[in-house]
């Protein structure tokens, strides 16, 4: 670096010029190649990252080719063949009996077909046509609401019966909704092969003929697996039917409550430690506790409500001690995961209650102080107010981490088929991310799509609660 | 209230207020509400407490057991508890190798949009792509889990081939731990490099060097404590990810280098077993939490030297 200072010849001045500009222009390419690099890399990321949303809304819905189960036939109302009258059932062998079988009848009954008895006609009915039973069958499309609700009745389980009555009382619903319910439910009506979203859109043409050709004859439809009847339904073992409700209310009790529980213990802690320790040991030990605790992961908390909520609180937990009858077993109830997920989110809620009590001006608890209030009186009317908004902004964010987070509650046992909504805080429940790893893990395919839907709803809840905050905070430190 | 009966009797009565220290003012209030506020503080403390007596107090009905040595533990290459066999080095691979991917995605990635962000990106710009990375942050783990499984698999198996690729294996996890890491690389090195001070930029660009060149032989070695921090964190949050590797990366120990096979991590394992109707006795159990304590102290160690890092970065400038 440091050279003899001579006087410099204009030789001098050209050669500097003419060797810089040649290892200037090699590193401005290079500059600009990394800037280039640079940029390609958080492309890169970005592109990852809308691939993962792409890839949600692919599996997301499209055409779908279903096939029945059970044969409509067989479920609907019928007569008996002995029942029908003679003009009935020569209508019936004229139109279900083969010909060949008809034109050895009066070799096998030894008279012509108009001069055969009643009974005659019944039999060959029985023995000439492939199924009997069905003739008389109406199709589900031509039956009344009233014999639809019977036909369900009849064909699915009590408890299910009950559930779908629940949900809506069936004499409310249309014959169409009526028709679909049997299909679903009796028929089981399901899902044989579903093309993804993207296919659908782009490649429609090819999919229609391919469904002409593999599946000739059957039932086909775009399909969409986020509906609102997805969102409202009880969960059942069959893609077709099956609903996020207890998730849903799982989630919402879960995250209200701890919240509840997580807030005030919260705020409390960080007013301490921003207002009360000042450099005291105590206060140092308490922020490098907290600092440590947001950094355990969170299944590790899971270990700890398993072992103290789940196990050495157990009579508490699940209501036991206070003549909660059929407790779940192992504690696995909704205080349990909401006492869980309250330790797991307040490190999150001191450390964004600290930083907003950190932003309010000196000033305020300056003036406050001189004109004789207490120090709670301060931090109460002066400096809460105005920190309430970062505090609600935390709050936010711990909020919607408590609604992703998933591994926690697998350890602490939220049950994987909850049927039933959760009928209080010592019920046995389901989250929403339970839900979508419990669906995501099913060894049927079908399930993944049903899982997609439930993945939307989970990302467009966390992401608006977070995209709130984040707005709240930036109008904040506008403000500030 | 309290002060105007202070001021009344000052008036009324010099000689009482003056032996009335200010000092010492009996406000029986204020002193429940500072011993509250104490005890949420030192809740936070119990937390930890908590977890360490509840973590190595199973352990240790685990290591008492006469089937289980430390020294088995650490060296024993099978995980089977059905056979009495408790060796950690399975799931311990499993993490390392899943949390090893996972760096080589997110640290280059990462860290090349956090110098893009803070050196390159104008105001407005990075005014948008830092929301984004914050929202991408809060995606729960649970939906990369279900990329990882719907995605990233189904792409590793048509490339490499069925028969090289398991469904379940430890690559598609970690590729996946990668991209969900790489916000969190992003933004606290964005914020190391965002504090570097701007003097130290202009003195190098006045020199004549390149924008490329200040930011990676001025910035980034200025800000090194910070981007080291960056990186002990997602190794610590590599290690302690459960979803994604719960439902990518098997469903069984399995001791293999070999990324495209299955294999259990030790998160994955702890949540695989406490999922089913696992009884709050037995061996099992107490196996989960030895295990978790070995996360436990891998994480938190990490998250010391993470914090010791920064530490040292602030007391720079």
């Amino acid at each position: 670096m440091a050279r003899s200072i001579t006087e410099p010849t204009p030789q001098d001045f050209s050669a500097v010029e003419l060797r810089g500009d040649a290892s200037v222009r090699r590193r401005q390419v290079i500059a600009r190649t990394g800037r280039g690099v640079l940029f390609f890399s958080l492309v890169l990321g970005l592109v990852a990252l809308l691939t993962l949303f792409l890839n949600v809304f692919d599996k997301l819905g499209g055409y779908a080719v279903y096939a029945f189960k059970i044969d409509p036939l067989t479920i609907t109302p019928s007569r008996p063949l002995e029942e029908l009258s003679r003009e009935e059932l020569l209508a019936l062998i004229e139109k279900h009996v083969p010909e060949d079988a008809k034109a050895l009848i009066p070799e096998e009954y030894g008279a012509p077909l108009e001069e055969l008895s009643n009974e005659d006609l019944v039999n060959i009915l029985y023995n000439d046509t492939p199924s009997p039973e069905t003739l008389t069958a109406k199709p589900l499309e031509a039956l009344t609401r009233e014999e639809l609700i019977e036909v369900l009745q009849r064909n699915v389980t009590g408890t299910r019966f009950e559930q779908l009555q629940a949900e809506r009382p069936l004499e409310q619903r249309t014959r169409e909704e009526l028709i679909e319910l049997v299909e679903v439910e009796v028929l089981q009506r399901s899902v044989v092969w579903q093309w993804t979203l993207f296919e659908s859109i782009f490649n429609r043409d090819a999919i229609l003929a391919e469904i002409a050709s593999r599946y000739p004859g059957s039932d086909y439809e775009f399909k969409w697996w986020l509906t609102p009847r997805f969102i409202a339904s009880d969960q059942t073992t069959r893609p077709e039917t099956t609903g996020l409700r207890p998730a849903l209310l799982g989630s919402l009790l879960v995250v209200i409550l701890s919240i509840l529980f997580a807030v005030p213990i919260g705020v409390a802690a960080g007013i301490y430690l921003e207002e009360f320790a000042g450099k005291s040991r105590l206060g140092a030990i308490i922020q490098t506790n907290i600092y440590n605790l947001a950094g355990v992961p969170s299944i590790i908390y899971g270990m700890l409500g398993l072992a103290v909520f789940a196990r050495a609180l157990r009579d508490f937990t699940t209501g036991a001690a206070f003549g909660v009858p059929n407790p779940p077993p192992n504690g696995r109830t909704i205080i349990t995961a909401s006492l869980t997920m309250a330790l797991l989110i307040l490190p999150l809620i001191i450390v964004n209650t600290q930083e907003a009590i950190r932003a309010v001006p000196q000033a305020l608890r300056d003036a406050a102080l001189a004109v004789g209030a207490t120090k709670w009186e301060t931090v109460w009317h002066h400096v809460l107010p105005v920190a309430a908004p970062g505090i609600l902004t935390g709050t936010i964010l711990a909020t919607a981490r408590a609604l992703g987070e998933t591994a926690p509650l697998i350890v602490v046992g939220a049950a994987a088929y909850v049927t039933m909504d959760p009928q209080g805080i010592f019920s046995s429940y389901t989250v929403l991310p339970i839900q979508i790893y419990t669906w995501t893990k099913l060894p049927e395919q079908i399930f993944t799509r049903v899982a997609s839907a439930a993945v939307v709803v989970l990302l467009v809840t966390v992401l608006a609660i977070n995209l709130t905050a984040i707005i709240l905070r930036n109008r904040l430190r506008k403000q500030i | 209230m309290a002060e105007l009966s202070v001021a009344e009797l000052q008036t009324k009565a010099p000689s009482r207020a003056r032996r009335l220290s200010l000092r010492r003012r009996a406000r029986p209030g204020e002193a429940v509400i500072r011993t509250i506020l104490l005890g949420s503080g030192v809740l936070s403390i119990f937390t930890t407490v908590g977890i360490i007596v509840v973590l190595v107090s199973d352990a240790l009905g685990f290591f008492l057991h006469p089937g289980v040595t430390l020294v088995k533990f650490f060296t024993d290459t099978v995980w089977a508890p059905e056979f009495g066999r408790y060796g950690i080095l399975p799931l311990a691979t499993a993490t390392l190798i899943t949390s090893l991917i996972a760096l080589i995605i997110a640290v280059p990635l990462g860290l090349s949009a956090a110098i893009f962000l803070s050196e390159y990106a104008s105001p407005r710009a990075r005014g948008y792509l830092k929301p984004i990375l914050e929202l991408l942050a809060a995606i729960p783990t649970v939906v990369y889990g279900y990329f990882a499984v719907t995605f990233m698999t189904p792409l590793l198996r048509s490339i490499f081939g069925a028969d090289v690729v398991d469904f379940y294996n430890m690559a598609s996890a970690g590729i996946v731990m990668g991209f969900m890491i790489i916000p969190l690389v992003a933004s606290v090195s964005e914020d190391a490099l965002a504090s570097v001070p701007r003097a130290l930029r202009e003195a190098a660009l006045g020199l004549g060097a390149t924008p490329l060149e200040t930011s990676l032989r001025v910035v980034v070695p200025a800000a090194t404590s910070g981007i080291a921090a960056s990186i002990i964190l997602a190794i610590s949050r590599a290690f302690g990810e459960t979803m994604i590797v719960l439902l990518a990366a098997g469903a069984g120990p399995n001791f293999t280098l070999n990324p495209f096979k299955a294999a259990e991590t030790i998160t994955g394992h702890i949540a695989r077993i406490s999922t089913g109707d696992i009884s709050h006795e037995g061996m099992d159990f107490y196996s989960l939490f030895a295990l978790g304590l070995v996360l436990f102290i891998m994480t938190l160690t990490l998250n010391l030297i993470s914090r010791w890092f920064v530490k040292r970065f602030r007391e720079v400038y």
